[in-house]
């Protein structure tokens, strides 16, 4: 008898542990997540105490802006700091930050800026002119507490050209450049160039990275290394304190995670969802899907150095048998615009002329090849890191070329192998992009440039035309008058055109993600992955 | 829990054990996939159909299509191929190393084994992922470097299991009986260590199986190379991941695949650890 | 005896420690890019990043860099993240502890429902759990780890809501950090809403670990069980009573023991530094994640500290393994 029984309740339970482990396979994923209302969600918000997520693909294990910590610590920073000026990514305007108000002078070399009264830093502190100075010499003088190695960060927002900064009086900063520069406004709204606490400084040394006190809307609560960011509306923001409560911002290494999350009510706000999930989220009640504005350029670099790539005819005929509409279909799923050139459509000067040559032509691509005298097929490797939309790129574009006659062998690496190959100089073709980190077209344009940005995946310094490329580069900052300027940019698209170092695949319209249960989000600027948050309200 | 069942073993060899010949009915079938490919499935593996995109399970793709259009069934037979030759390669060779080093350090014992154990250790807390990387980024990201790669991480698994049996093996009464009557070596572990380690190496083998398959989908799960131009199952599942919700099949098929392939070759090596053990080649 | 024993283990840890530091030297030197490369592509030009390496000490021949690692290193110094200018004293104490507890739990779940399912499956008379036990065994071990993640997340998060997506408590939650241990550090200040939060979201990675690894545990117990219930005892079994019969059923699973204090003693080492698919998928902030980040990014110190921390617990581990073995089973002396 008591066998029997036991027979049939196992029985029972293999039917039952059959039916959940096919569940866990064919049906979970197929099933829809559980209805939520935007008020619904709203309340849950509320109910947290006004806790927005925000979902950062990485966080980085410091907030020092003199080093790159990746995208989730720039979130961080463009929350809780706030430079001299504000760059406006949709006028590509300079805009009034801790600076009330700047005066250049007619020589293009000193500025001077008037601060703006009663703004502090989260620790009370007033932000004072010498304040100010304070944030921008500590990372090249290496006798500041705070000083650690290698804060390159500072480069980027000019400081090599800077001859002077000082402060005035307590409200009045100048500096002095070497030579004119027609981006360093913007440049000052870079994460690099916002002011921190001197009080901080002094008090937490080389460790202020992981402890940072600036002035912008938010202040830092807690941070844990390549973890989270959580941080607090603070009362004293020049700019009132932000509506949301509590704003944090957390890695979330997986994209399905992401997408788990968002759907979850646990993450309202991001940039790194999969783009295959817009469709359906298009008709969500509770997720929300802008699309972004074409900040970034995705291309693909040919080494000028190496034999192969080295002709111009190789190049030309990559550029000709790459098919962009697939790969902006298959690759990012219709998140892409046909690509021009070297600039994006936001940018000063842009020039949509050069679509007609950034396209596919198999006919111009056999004519290259023949003309280059190598004979098909002909072997070529592709590298690319192996993450986000690259692998689908790569397929796509193997594909492409292996049509016209190379035989293309795939490299994906880790992005520390990527970079370290193309630092040895030994990479063919690598895949790679360039953001919108400042709404200047100088910001793209001098990744051509031979002195500043030499090697990389082109080792454009090996061409014949470089001086002349950087004659045009060194004259795009050189000159204020935007008219000018414009005809200048101009001409640096044709040039890279025509020497084709880099093939334009395509320009990243990247999906911006939030709970319905939000209003006012900056979708347009935060495409370029330059996100504050500070304006957004609970629906 | 009730233990004191009559004699269930006893009982138990005389029943057919429906598992291992389930296990290798499937097996035979991806053996068969493998071979005949070509003549299974009109389409070729690597044929891109933007406008064929994502397209759910039908009578023209029965398992649906991908990113690019590509019939995921002829993706998945084809790349039975791959999973073969990757799984088995890496298993293998680490068995042979593993295996041999820990029946060594357990039977010699005192220092050699000492020695052994440790590098064993060294090993093991250098992490496989800055080994794949080490392999993949000096001989690029073909299958026999990622082979390699997970034939060294699987080694000291190996090599701690076989010598714990091995000790233990050694412990045992008739070893120690075979030593007094004058037994030596190489014929001691022929004799005796060999076929009472083969049935938990079997075991040990195949649940390693899995752990390789595993490996090479994790490995490129955490965008460390894996060639995508060959069709991989478990390059086809980390790729499906961040598809679960909008195309599951795309990773659901070769999942299950993979997830099938491996049940089939464990209960196979259930039936075969049957067959191997010594206790039941006194009962026959 | 077996002080001798313990103290000749001991000696070798200095060894092993070193030997993985130097292999993990070496490794980093070798494979291409460096912590400054990845960004100097974009973000700074070549006078700024030769500078950076100057200051990092890169530029220096190999063997100098070496022997300034060695010298800090026996100084307790695991020195400072090269891309950050963080100590790593600092990140091991926030990646550690989150770790440790996953690993914990996990090899709870998996022993318990392992060696259960294990013995069930030996013991039983019902073929159809026998077939049961072991298919779900193998199931979990075959299904990609990532697969099971993220399957249960879209399960038991997002269509059930019983459990968080990610992270190590909810956004929002308040708690004070004292070990980083966060079960401890709750019941110490008695933040109990902190602490349920935590165990909240600690139940999907601890089981999809534990879950995957009981599928080992599983296998190995009926099969050293079934060893043992098929050699003689068995004989000696039927010719007793059944009190007999149950001390034969003991003797078995103190067989099985073995094997899976192996296994379980190897898992938490690699999971110590192996569980970076679970952390990644949990959004878990865990030392496999700090690890594989360093590597990606060639930040040498944070590499080397990592491993040499993970190898140190590793070995101890295995060595509380070894000590173990005669204490279960008293046949097994030190040798």
């Amino acid at each position: 008898m008591a066998h029997r029984n036991q027979q049939r309740i196992s029985r029972r339970q293999l039917l039952q542990s059959g039916v959940s482990a096919a569940g866990l396979f064919a049906l979970a994923p197929l099933a829809k997540a559980a209805k939520m209302t935007p008020q619904a969600l709203a309340a849950a918000a509320q109910a947290n105490g006004g806790v927005l997520v925000f979902a950062a693909e990485s966080m980085g294990e410091t907030l020092e802006p003199g080093l790159w910590n990746g995208f989730g610590s720039i979130h961080v920073t463009d929350n809780i700091g706030e430079g001299l000026i504000r760059s406006n990514f949709v006028s590509g305007e300079p805009m009034p930050g801790l600076a009330q108000s700047w005066t250049i002078s007619d020589d293009g070399l000193t500025y001077t800026f008037t601060l703006r009264a009663g703004a502090t830093f989260h620790d009370g502190t007033p932000v004072t002119a010498p304040a100010v100075v304070r944030s921008f010499t500590r990372m090249t003088d290496d006798t500041d507490p705070s000083y650690i190695p290698g804060l390159y960060m500072a480069s980027s927002h000019g400081s090599t050209n800077f001859a002077s900064i000082e402060a005035l009086d307590d409200t009045t900063v100048r500096i002095v450049l070497n030579a004119p520069d027609a981006t360093q406004l913007h440049r000052l709204a870079r994460p690099s160039a916002m002011p921190i606490s001197p009080a901080a400084l002094d008090a937490f040394g080389t460790n202020v990275g992981t402890q940072m006190v600036m002035a912008g809307p938010f202040a830092l609560e807690r941070f844990v290394p390549g973890q989270e960011a959580v941080l607090r509306a603070f009362d004293g923001y020049y700019g009132g304190r932000p509506a949301v409560d509590t704003l944090v911002i957390r890695a979330y290494p997986d994209e399905a995670s992401i997408l788990a999350a968002l759907e979850a009510g646990e993450v309202q706000f991001t940039l790194y969802a999969p783009f295959t999930a817009v469709p359906r989220l298009r008709n969500s009640d509770t997720v929300a899907v802008d699309v972004g504005s074409p900040f970034v350029d995705l291309f693909l670099g040919c080494n000028c150095s190496l034999e192969l790539t080295g002709s111009r005819d190789i190049r030309y005929a990559i550029n000709y048998a790459i098919n962009r509409e697939n790969l902006i279909i298959g690759a990012l799923n219709g998140f892409g615009e046909l690509p021009s050139s070297i600039l994006s459509p936001t940018d000063l000067g842009f020039d949509d002329s050069f679509r007609a040559i950034s396209t596919q032509n198999l006919e111009l691509a056999a004519q290259h090849i023949a003309a280059s005298g190598f004979s098909t097929p002909i072997n070529i490797e592709l590298s690319y890191e192996n993450n986000r939309f690259w692998p689908l790129m790569a397929q796509l574009i193997k594909a492409d070329l292996d049509g016209v006659g190379f035989n293309v062998t795939l490299d994906p690496l880790d992005p520390g192998s990527f970079w370290g190959k193309a630092g040895d100089g030994n990479m063919q073709l690598g895949l790679n992009q360039r953001s919108t980190f400042v709404p200047d077209p100088n910001d793209k344009a001098t990744i051509l440039h031979s002195v500043t940005s030499p090697g990389a995946l082109t080792y454009h310094e090996t061409l014949a035309s470089a001086p002349q490329m950087d004659a045009l580069i060194d004259a795009g900052i050189a000159e204020q008058d935007p008219a000018a300027r414009i005809q200048i940019y101009r001409q640096i698209q044709q040039l890279a055109i025509d020497e084709m170092m880099y093939v334009y695949l395509a320009y990243l319209t990247p999906p911006v993600f939030y709970s319905r249960s939000l209003a006012n989000v900056p979708s347009d600027s935060a495409s370029s992955g330059r996100v504050n948050l500070s304006g957004v309200t609970f629906a | 829990m009730e233990l004191a069942a009559p004699l269930p073993a006893v009982k138990r060899r005389r029943q057919i054990d429906l598992l291992p010949i389930l296990g290798g009915g499937f097996f035979a079938l991806v053996i068969f996939a493998a071979v005949f490919a070509p003549f299974l499935t009109p389409y070729d593996p690597n044929k891109i159909t933007i406008t064929a995109r994502f397209q759910p399970p039908s009578l023209a793709h029965p398992f649906g299509t991908d990113d690019f259009g590509r019939d995921v069934l002829a993706r998945v037979l084809y790349g039975s191929r791959t999973i073969l030759i990757t799984g088995f390669a890496s298993v293998a060779g680490a068995l042979l190393i593993g295996g041999s080093v820990g029946v060594a350090a357990g039977f010699a014992g005192g220092r050699a084994d000492n020695v052994l154990m440790r590098l064993m250790d060294i090993m093991l807390s250098f992490p496989a992922v800055l080994l794949a990387i080490l392999i993949v980024a000096s001989l690029g990201a073909g299958l026999v470097n990622a082979i390699v790669a997970i034939i060294f991480s699987m080694i000291p698994n190996f090599a701690r299991i076989a010598r714990a049996r091995t000790i233990q093996i050694m412990e045992e009464q008739f070893i120690l009986a075979s030593r007094s009557l004058g037994g030596y070596g190489i014929w001691l572990i022929l004799r005796h260590v060999l076929p009472n380690l083969a049935p938990l190496m079997i075991v040990q083998t195949t649940a390693m199986l899995a752990v390789a398959f595993s490996l090479s989908s994790a490995l490129n799960f955490l965008g460390l190379g894996v060639d995508p131009s060959i069709p991989d199952w478990g390059l086809m599942v980390s790729d499906g991941q961040r598809l679960i919700f909008d195309a599951p099949h795309v990773g659901f098929f070769p999942g299950a695949a993979i997830t099938l392939t491996i049940l089939s070759v464990n209960f196979l090596g259930d039936g075969l650890r049957d067959r191997l053990d010594p206790a039941m080649r006194g009962a026959r | 005896m077996s002080l001798r024993y313990v103290l000749e283990r001991l000696i070798w840890l200095p060894v092993v420690l070193w030997a993985a530091a130097t292999l993990t030297f070496l490794a980093l030197r070798i494979v291409p890019g460096n912590p400054i490369q990845s960004v100097a592509n974009q973000m700074l030009d070549r006078a700024a990043m030769e500078r950076a390496l100057s200051e990092w000490g890169l530029d220096r021949p190999i063997h100098e860099q070496y022997a300034a690692f060695m010298s800090s290193l026996v100084r307790g110094d695991f020195g400072v993240s090269m891309s950050s200018g963080v100590p790593l004293s600092r990140l091991l104490f926030e990646r550690l502890p989150p770790t440790i507890e996953l690993a914990l739990v996990a090899l709870v779940i998996s022993t318990v429902i392992g060696v259960i399912a294990g013995v069930i499956s030996a013991a039983t008379r019902s073929r159809w759990l026998d077939y049961s036990v072991r298919t779900f065994a193998v199931l979990g071990v075959s299904i990609p780890w990532f697969w099971i993640a993220i399957v249960m997340i879209v399960i038991f998060s997002v269509n059930l809501g019983w459990a968080p997506v990610s992270g190590r408590i909810r956004a929002g939650i308040a708690y004070e950090t004292i070990t980083n241990f966060m079960i401890i550090d709750c019941i110490i200040t008695g933040n109990w809403t902190a602490l349920g939060s935590f165990l909240q979201h600690l139940t999907l990675p601890a089981l999809a670990i534990g879950l995957t690894s009981a599928g080992f545990v599983a296998r190995l117990t009926r099969s050293a069980m079934l060893d043992v219930l098929r050699v003689d005892y068995v004989r000696t079994a039927r010719s007793k009573g059944l009190r007999e019969r149950r001390v034969v059923y003991w003797h078995a699973l103190r067989n099985a023991i073995i094997p899976v204090i192996t296994l379980q003693g190897l898992q938490f080492g690699a999971l110590l530094g192996g569980a970076v698919v679970t952390e990644r998928v949990f959004s878990w902030p865990g030392v496999g994640r700090l690890l594989l980040d360093g590597i990606l990014r060639r930040d040498y110190p944070v590499v080397q500290g990592t491993i040499i921390v993970v190898a140190f617990i590793y070995v101890l581990m295995n060595l509380i393994v070894d000590l173990l073995y005669p204490l279960v089973d008293p046949r097994l002396r030190y040798r």
